[in-house]
């Protein structure tokens, strides 16, 4: 076992304490889909660190809680089945685990429900009051597991793109809790968000931007979660930008030095 | 195995055209959302490269050097014109399904691939084996990723119902996933993943190395 369980899994599951006694108080299936879910992803955790002689660390357990939390309360067990392990397998394990991957994979899980099935409402979050995620916001920023460069991004990227597009949209809801505790966990996950401060501030802000965008056109954690797709897509790009510019500044710089 | 037979079984797997060289994958996602377009247009592209294949080695000593892509494709795009009038003709339906596949036959690197790189160069029976080859291999491919696509997208094979959907009252939950252009993309990936733990030496070395896990970076 890594000595980072303290700092990187135990905080991030600690974040999660609050929205899930929120929601077991609301939700009835909430403890048994739990139970599926974790179990699954674990299980898939396992299965390749069986094949590829690799360790095992909790983190799996902070993905299939949030796919528990943010998924609809009627959800059919064999459509989470499916999407847990699309995302799982193709999101991340193929990759070589967490840290190798390039797209969050719980944005994957969800993203594979939203476009497969739609006979559940996947694209609309759980209600849960903003107070519920909170927590999670400061634990994670302050453990370094959610990026403060993305999250300026994200807020500067939300603001603008409301503003233009309806002011309206940054009223308070009762699914905010619900929202904020996707962005904190999948938008800024510091794996997928890019390397780069620069790139992930341009990342963050094409996040909120798409997300307030898409909200337009249907559910708010749905537009959250294609946003995040796409921005995490467009990561390792905004990185590789801001190094050719830093390295052309640089490059300018040391011309100037010598020929001063 | 004789000469021939392995030249047109090599590109079903070992050397196949979509799974090993990764080649003409546009047209593999965009037609393989049911198995019937799948298979007019594998035989479509079959057709074309077997005689463009046939014709480019027959007249390949007489081409100049510096033309040469010029007048492979304008032989292609004629037996594309020609492959796309006939659909157009006697099968109206498909033709308007396939919608600007059959023509982009043309630009399909499949079949310049093979002209240039072997009919440019061999006499005209074995050119044409290898078109069939390629052609066989190609079609292996978008058939297997149909036939998973139209199975799970509409539980249907060739336009018949083979799992009854919930619409009509049966239990089958189409996946919707399968009938957009991504989920051709992840099928020929597994594919792709499968076929090289099956024949190891498929697998490219590793283009660098990972450094040796040594101490812990972070505290």
């Amino acid at each position: 076992m890594r000595a980072t369980i303290l700092r990187d899994d135990l905080t991030a599951l600690a974040g999660l304490a609050m929205p899930l006694a929120w929601l077991a108080a609301h939700d009835g299936w909430l403890l048994p889909r739990l139970v599926a879910s974790v179990g699954l992803v674990l299980c898939w955790q396992v299965v390749f660190a069986l094949a590829r002689g690799q360790g095992l660390a909790l983190h799996g357990l902070v993905s299939g809680l949030l796919v528990a939390i943010l998924v609809p309360p009627e959800a059919p067990f064999w459509q989470l089945v499916i999407g847990i392990s699309f995302g799982m397998v193709l999101g991340e394990a193929i990759f070589g685990g967490r840290g190798r991957n390039f797209v969050q994979p719980v944005v994957l899980v969800l993203a594979c429900l939203a476009f497969s099935f739609t006979d559940q409402p996947w694209r609309d979050p759980p209600e849960m009051p903003l107070a519920a995620a909170l927590p999670a916001l400061v634990l994670l920023v302050l453990s370094g597991q959610a990026r403060v460069t993305v999250l300026l991004g994200l807020a500067a990227g939300v603001a603008v793109a409301a503003l233009v597009i309806d002011p309206g949209l940054l009223a308070p809801s009762p699914v905010a809790g619900a929202l904020l505790l996707a962005l904190v966990y999948l938008s800024a996950d510091p794996v997928t968000s890019g390397a780069t401060d620069a790139g992930r501030v341009i990342c963050g802000l094409l996040t909120g931007g798409l997300a307030v965008l898409f909200t337009t056109a249907g559910g708010p954690l749905g537009a959250v979660v294609f946003a995040t797709l796409l921005a995490q897509v467009f990561a390792p790009l905004f990185d590789s930008m801001v190094v050719a510019v830093h390295v052309r500044l640089m490059r300018r710089r040391a011309a100037r030095l010598r020929n001063g | 195995m004789k000469p021939a037979l392995k030249q047109i079984a090599d590109p079903l797997v070992d050397k196949n055209p979509v799974a090993v060289h990764i080649l003409g994958i546009c047209s593999a996602l965009a037609v393989t959302t049911s198995m019937s377009t799948a298979l007019t247009m594998s035989v479509a592209l079959t057709v074309v490269l077997v005689l463009a294949a046939g014709i480019i080695s027959a007249i390949r000593a007489h081409v100049p050097s510096q033309i040469r892509i010029i007048v492979q494709l304008t032989i292609i795009a004629t037996l594309v014109i020609l492959a796309d009038q006939l659909l157009q003709a006697f099968a109206y339906e498909m033709s308007q399904r396939l919608t600007v596949f059959v023509s982009l036959i043309a630009t399909n690197c499949i079949v310049l691939g093979r002209t240039e790189a072997y009919a440019m160069r061999n006499p005209p029976l074995p050119s044409m084996l290898d078109g069939l080859g390629n052609g066989l291999g190609y079609s292996l491919v978008l058939m297997v990723v149909a036939a998973i696509r139209e199975l799970f997208g509409a539980g249907s094979l060739f336009g018949v119902q083979v799992l009854a959907t919930q619409a009509e009252g049966g239990w089958f939950v189409p996946l919707r996933l399968m009938l957009l252009a991504p989920s051709a993309f992840i099928i020929i990936g597994l594919l792709v993943w499968a076929m090289r733990v099956w024949r190891p030496r498929l697998a490219e070395p590793r283009e660098f190395a990972l450094r040796r896990p040594g101490k812990e970076a972070r505290p």
